[in-house]
């Protein structure tokens, strides 16, 4: 069996830069069995030719677990979980600028007896803030090989395995006890701290002033409010000016490859199938990946300089105020991403209460899947004009969307936490981490990782879907000498008029009823099943290469666009979301509440949003 | 029924195959694991949860 390696430290010393540095971002992303907490193992070939195994532990404080995420750092490191080895050797990370609070950690994993190397990252912001520590000292007064890195630049790396693969294995002979620590053990520990720092450190690292004085603006209530709206509008105006380029040609070639195809086979229904149902469908969402893509690229470029720790500190004071936890930023910005995440992140909250709560309200946020369908429905209903400087209309109705989601889950939070989960709000206790030039190696492997998301979603379930929305839309076939268009005889046409009474009155027809049921596997492929869908009832030529959004201009009033977009907001149109708030809530009510009360506020502000516009002439 | 409509037939049944696959290990063996566990069978439990844990995410 391979060696393997665990790296441990506290959050933010740059543990995840030095994995990425070691592992050049081969990596693995899964869960650890049994908790819902993200195992990342990465491999890396050693100087003699063996394939070491890394393994990059949840960051934690201490080895006294307070949340599952620490648990699973202390239960891995001590051989406690199931069918994850005990690691041969602990990689043990600190922060050179903030050693007196990252060595407690580091004294803790000596204290488990295994071969350790400690890798005293960020040496290049120690020595410019002035420190000066003796490497030969510390580790001899730690009894453990210290190496200096620079994890982002990718210096000390290859030392620090040369080094760690020197040290003697211990063989495992059974799983150690954890015995919780004293009040007395955690001040001894903090003694033997600065007993070391006096010997070690000779001249500690200078405060950074130019942070605190940024910090004084940055978290201001009024000035950073500011500053974080314009930081957001900003984000959404750069996801349609930055994507118009990348977006135009993925078009172009979707658009390319169909007329293609559909000239290599004659008319029939392959020719619709591929074409149709597979090209149009599939292309459609692919066409939405550069501006998922920019929406992450400026959400790992604000969280790896530091600005995403000010931007919670700032969102603490209006979650307060709606009696949310402090703890439910973390969770409710995953969700940004994808709401299963931000659910399962809600285990760092201990209170019952206020982990509902979030659980509840985290699908409101907008989640990446909802970017192409308001990329689609913007395009089309709203023109790219100037509107104050650099902002244009497009990119300011996106950030009111998200925005939007903002506001309806804090209010349904407020709703919840003065009705069914009364409860007090406890104070938030973070850390701010110093500002930091992003390291690209970071923000380029996240952008590889979300892109490889999006095309493997595109090619399987957005994929297999529209294959069956295209039978379903295809057949039976219309009767000889129908009068109606053909998809009205069809499964998928059937299915759309039944539903049509339902969702009339949101200004919705039965294309958009159709385009509904198979969305709640992926909220995405509304806009593969809308192509689909518009595709195969197109009788002449131009309607199948013409883009979709030209097809819903010429076909849906602004009405019926504003009320689908209240209704993407609000309603809950995921089918793995429920699934796993089944799974951490352990009961159907909590799902099934979580459906009612969505789909109900969903169907309720659409309703209102398209009578309001119908009213305001908009129909 | 010509080629081409035999060739679609058959994607669409490998579309079919693959979602229903999809939709059984994400939402359905797990509560049929759950369930079986629940009423002493853990010999077929085990052997429908017998897949490594996945990673969660909607992709």
């Amino acid at each position: 069996m391979s060696t393997q390696l665990a790296l441990a430290g506290n959050p933010n010393c740059g543990k995840t830069a030095l994995f990425n540095a070691l592992t050049g971002g081969r990596q693995k992303v899964g869960n650890y069995p049994g908790v819902t907490v993200e195992k990342k193992e990465g491999t890396r070939v050693a100087p003699n030719g063996e394939v070491i195994r890394i393994l990059d532990l949840p960051g934690t404080y201490s080895l006294d677990a307070k949340t599952p995420d620490e648990e699973i750092a202390r239960d891995v490191l001590l051989g406690r979980v199931e069918s994850v080895e005990r690691p041969d050797i602990i990689l043990a990370v600190a922060d050179a600028t903030a050693l007196e609070r990252n060595l407690g950690l580091v004294l803790e994993l000596k204290a488990l007896d295994r071969p350790m190397v400690l890798a005293l990252n960020m040496m290049d912001l120690a020595r410019a803030r002035g420190a000066e520590i003796d490497l030969d000292i510390l580790s001899r007064e730690l009894g453990v090989p210290v190496i200096p890195t620079v994890a982002v630049k990718g210096e000390g790396v290859d030392s620090l395995i040369e080094r760690a693969l020197k040290l003697a294995r211990v063989p495992d002979v059974d799983t150690p006890e954890w015995v919780t620590p004293t009040p007395d053990d955690v001040r001894n520990r903090f003694h033997q701290v600065d007993a070391i720092l006096k010997k070690a450190v000779r001249i500690a690292a200078r405060p950074l002033v130019w942070s605190e004085k940024i910090d004084r603006v940055v978290v201001h209530p009024v000035w950073g409010s500011l500053i974080l709206l314009v930081v957001l509008a900003v984000v959404f105006q750069a996801i349609f000016t930055w994507a118009t380029i990348p977006s135009d040609l993925i078009k172009d070639g979707v658009e390319g490859f169909g007329t293609k195809v559909g000239g290599w086979l004659s008319e029939g229904p392959l020719r619709s199938l591929l074409v149709d149902g597979v090209i149009k469908g599939v292309g459609s969402v692919l066409v939405f990946m550069p501006q998922i893509l920019i929406l992450f690229f400026f959400i790992l470029m604000l969280e790896d300089s530091g600005y995403m720790a000010r931007a919670a500190f700032l969102m603490d004071r209006v979650m307060g105020k709606v009696g949310l936890h402090g703890r439910a930023f973390i969770p409710l910005l995953s969700s940004v991403a994808c709401a299963i995440p931000g659910i399962m992140a809600t285990r760092t909250i201990e209170n019952k209460r206020d982990r509902l709560t979030t659980i509840l309200v985290a699908p409101l946020m907008t989640c990446s899947a909802r970017l192409p369908v308001y990329a689609l429905l913007i395009a089309a209903f709203f023109p790219n004009t100037p509107v104050f400087g650099p902002l244009r209309a497009q990119g300011l109705v996106m950030f009111g969307l998200y925005l939007a989601g903002i506001v309806a889950t804090l209010v349904m939070a407020w709703v919840f936490k003065h009705t069914l989960l009364k409860g007090a709000k406890p104070p938030l206790l973070m850390e701010l981490p110093s500002y930091k030039m992003p390291a690209w190696r970071n923000v380029l492997y996240g952008i590889r990782d979300r892109a490889w998301v999006v095309i493997a979603r595109a090619g399987t379930v957005i994929l297999t879907i529209t294959i069956l929305l295209w039978f379903l839309a295809s057949y039976p076939k219309a009767p000889i000498g129908a009068t109606e268009p053909p998809i009205n005889y069809s499964y998928a046409g059937r299915m759309g008029h039944t539903i049509e009474p339902l969702i009339k009155p949101l200004g919705f027809d039965w294309r958009i009823g159709i385009a509904f049921v198979p969305a709640f596997a992926a909220r995405e492929v509304m806009v593969s099943a809308l192509a689909t869908v518009y595709a195969v009832e197109g009788k002449d030529e131009n309607s199948t290469t013409e883009a979709l959004s030209e097809i819903l201009r010429k076909n849906w009033t602004m009405a019926t666009a504003l009320s689908l977009m209240v209704y993407f907001i609000l309603s809950m149109q995921c089918l793995s979301t429920l699934a796993v708030t089944r799974r951490e809530t352990n009961s159907w009510r909590w799902p099934a509440f979580m459906l009612f009360y969505m789909t109900t506020l969903a169907y309720t502000a659409s309703f209102v949003t398209y009578h309001a516009a119908i009213w305001a002439g908009l129909g | 029924m010509n080629v081409q409509d035999g060739i679609a037939y058959l994607i669409v049944a490998i579309a079919a195959g693959i979602t229903l696959r999809h939709f059984y290990r994400k939402y359905v063996k797990g509560l049929l694991a759950n369930f079986l566990l629940q009423r002493g069978k853990v010999k077929l439990a085990m052997r429908i949860r017998n897949g490594k844990p996945k990673d969660d995410r909607c992709h």
